[in-house]
């Protein structure tokens, strides 16, 4: 008798995480993960909204759509392409480099780090109108500075030209970026402990050998997890192009996930556009993987 | 030795100062234009060469949104929107972040790499099945949609963070109270919650700020004008303004307030501080 009951509270106890953890685990089930599966099965469908005729299962035909006939399909990835790996690298270095300066000590930090963490809170269609508000051709402040510093007598169209757009497109995401770096950066660089700074100074070691030799070496783990994560958040990110260049001049900046929104949005072409994503959701996980076995070996950043 | 000190100073302001400034300069100079374009009057804001500093400062822009544009509205039911989310996604994230940090469980990697694993996922894939099933439980135009939406996609996250708090706080605090003749629960809310409150509030903030800037699903999920958020609203502005770049600038300026407000109240939460908590501890 007396066993049963304390088995019974036994189980109890036992439930309790998993009764706490069921709201946040139910969320994400319903919400994430179903409708990742959804889209698997979705895309096997020929679904257009505006052609209800036609709809049914048609197995892989949007597949070998997509493969064998979709221009755009491989244009688009090499945006996506171009967009990640530039804007991260470029976000990489210098928020290693920014946040190397701010775990420094000198007048005035705390007012000095706020400011420039500052873009981390605003969102990518601010960002988007902000800039625009830079790059604009006749009034953007970016052209009238040039101007006046004699570089251009001609006001530069920023969004007319693919390469431009480009440039400016991933000027905003470094922009937006940045502290996101950074953030990550100086709480990792908290964990260098300071004796071998001081034990490099006795031996007579160049600031530049500090940073290689100490520094980098210290917190190589949460630069990789950061840039890794950060990198698939800029392939993910749709709100900042969308906005800014909508994907233009032409498809010059149309990403991939852009154009997956594009099929569904535009075209309402919601098995294509299922199977488009499903391929992004292939690529991702292995990609993702990789970034957990890679975060794993960081274990301490996260677990 | 007084040369050798100039040359010191110099190579501080060259190698140190001076790359602070440039960056400092990219951070905030965007920012600033934003800030004095929706301070100028609409024919100042057309003037070339532009001015660096509005000639009259005015606020018939920001006047002009309330009254014209019917900002009001949007503003409201972009705030509806972030303090559900806030409050969701809190206290969610406060009692699972219990259960990962408090207890030894069977499935908890498993749990761990699901949510991680979350961290990945596209919100474009997600948008085409969530419209879908939002039209079968007929949310569309309803806020409730993003509301939910927005509240799963920013727990894994938050859950994480809450559960690194959480790690920060020594167990030896609650085991002390219950050797003192506190119940679990008791001590839960006696001793861990009350050390908890920063943590809360910067969970909080980290969700308000999700909420009150989620674009991609409030495009998918709302299309009736009066139901608008501000981000929706500030990119359907962007090509009906044209070339008033004066309104659209007070609408930005509205739209971040709240956030960067709220950004400076955390903002210390984020860098350093939580990690040195948890070295000490």
């Amino acid at each position: 008798m007396k066993r049963t009951r304390k088995s019974f509270r036994y189980y109890k106890k036992m439930a309790i995480p998993y009764i706490l953890l069921f709201p946040v685990v139910g969320f994400v089930m319903v919400f994430m993960f179903w409708p990742i599966v959804n889209v698997f099965i979705l895309s096997l469908q020929n679904y257009e909204v505006m052609k209800p005729a036609e709809r049914g299962f048609v197995g892989l035909q949007n597949y070998m759509t997509i493969l064998t006939q979709d221009k755009l399909f491989v244009k688009s990835w090499y945006n996506s392409f171009i967009w990640v790996v530039v804007s991260t690298v470029i976000q990489a270095v210098l928020g290693f480099w920014l946040s190397t300066m701010l775990n420094k000590k000198f007048r005035g930090r705390g007012f000095v780090r706020a400011m420039i963490l500052s873009p981390w809170a605003i969102s990518g269609v601010i960002t988007a109108i902000i800039w625009s508000l830079i790059f604009g051709q006749q009034y953007g402040l970016l052209n009238d500075i040039l101007k006046r510093l004699g570089m251009i007598t001609e006001n530069i169209s920023w969004f007319s030209d693919g390469s431009r757009a480009r440039i400016a497109l991933i000027i905003a995401n470094v922009w937006r970026g940045l502290p996101f770096f950074v953030i990550n950066y100086l709480s990792a660089l908290q964990t260098v402990p300071d004796d071998l700074y001081e034990a490099a100074d006795m031996e007579g070691a160049t600031g530049f050998q500090k940073t290689f030799r100490i520094t980098v070496p210290v917190v190589k783990d949460s630069i990789i997890v950061t840039t890794l994560l950060r990198a698939i958040w800029t392939f993910n990110a749709v709100d900042l192009i969308f906005s800014l260049t909508g994907g233009g001049p032409g498809r010059e900046t149309m990403t991939y996930t852009l154009y997956i929104m594009n099929k569904f949005k535009n075209e309402l072409n919601y098995g294509y556009a299922s199977a488009l994503a499903a391929i992004a959701t292939v690529c991702l996980c292995i990609f993702s993987l990789i970034y957990i076995k890679i975060s794993k070996m960081g274990k301490e950043a996260l677990y | 030795m007084k040369k050798k000190g100039i040359r010191k100073a110099l190579k501080k302001l060259i190698c140190f100062y001076l790359p602070l400034l440039l960056f400092l300069g990219f951070i905030l100079i965007p920012i600033y234009w934003m800030v004095i374009t929706s301070l100028k009057e609409g024919k100042e804001v057309l003037t070339i060469p532009a001015t660096y500093w509005p000639r009259k400062i005015v606020f018939s822009n920001y006047l002009k949104l309330f009254s014209k544009s019917g900002f009001g509205r949007y503003f409201l039911n972009t705030i509806v929107i972030a303090v559900s989310v806030t409050f969701i996604v809190t206290f969610l994230s406060l009692i699972g972040g219990f259960a990962m940090s408090r207890y030894q469980f069977k499935g908890k990697t498993t749990v761990y790499i699901m949510l991680l694993l979350t961290q990945m996922f596209p919100a474009v894939v997600l948008m085409i099945p969530l419209f879908r099933m939002m039209t079968a439980m007929s949310l569309i135009n309803n806020p409730l949609s993003v509301i939910i939406v927005s509240s799963a996609t920013s727990l894994p996250f938050c859950m994480f963070t809450m559960m690194g708090f959480y790690n920060a706080i020594p167990t030896t605090l609650e085991e002390a109270a219950q050797v003192d003749g506190c119940t679990v629960i008791g001590s839960v809310f006696r001793v861990l919650l009350p050390n908890m409150r920063s943590s809360m509030v910067a969970v909080g903030a980290y969700a308000f700020i999700n909420g009150w800037n989620q674009f991609l699903y409030s495009v998918a999920f709302i299309s009736q004008k009066e139901k608008y958020t501000l981000p929706l609203i500030l990119n359907s502005f962007q090509t009906e303004f044209g070339i008033d770049y004066g309104g659209l600038a007070a609408g930005c300026v509205i739209a971040l307030a709240p956030v960067i407000i709220l950004f400076v109240f955390i903002q210390k939460n984020l860098v350093g501080d939580q990690t040195s908590g948890s070295v000490k501890g």
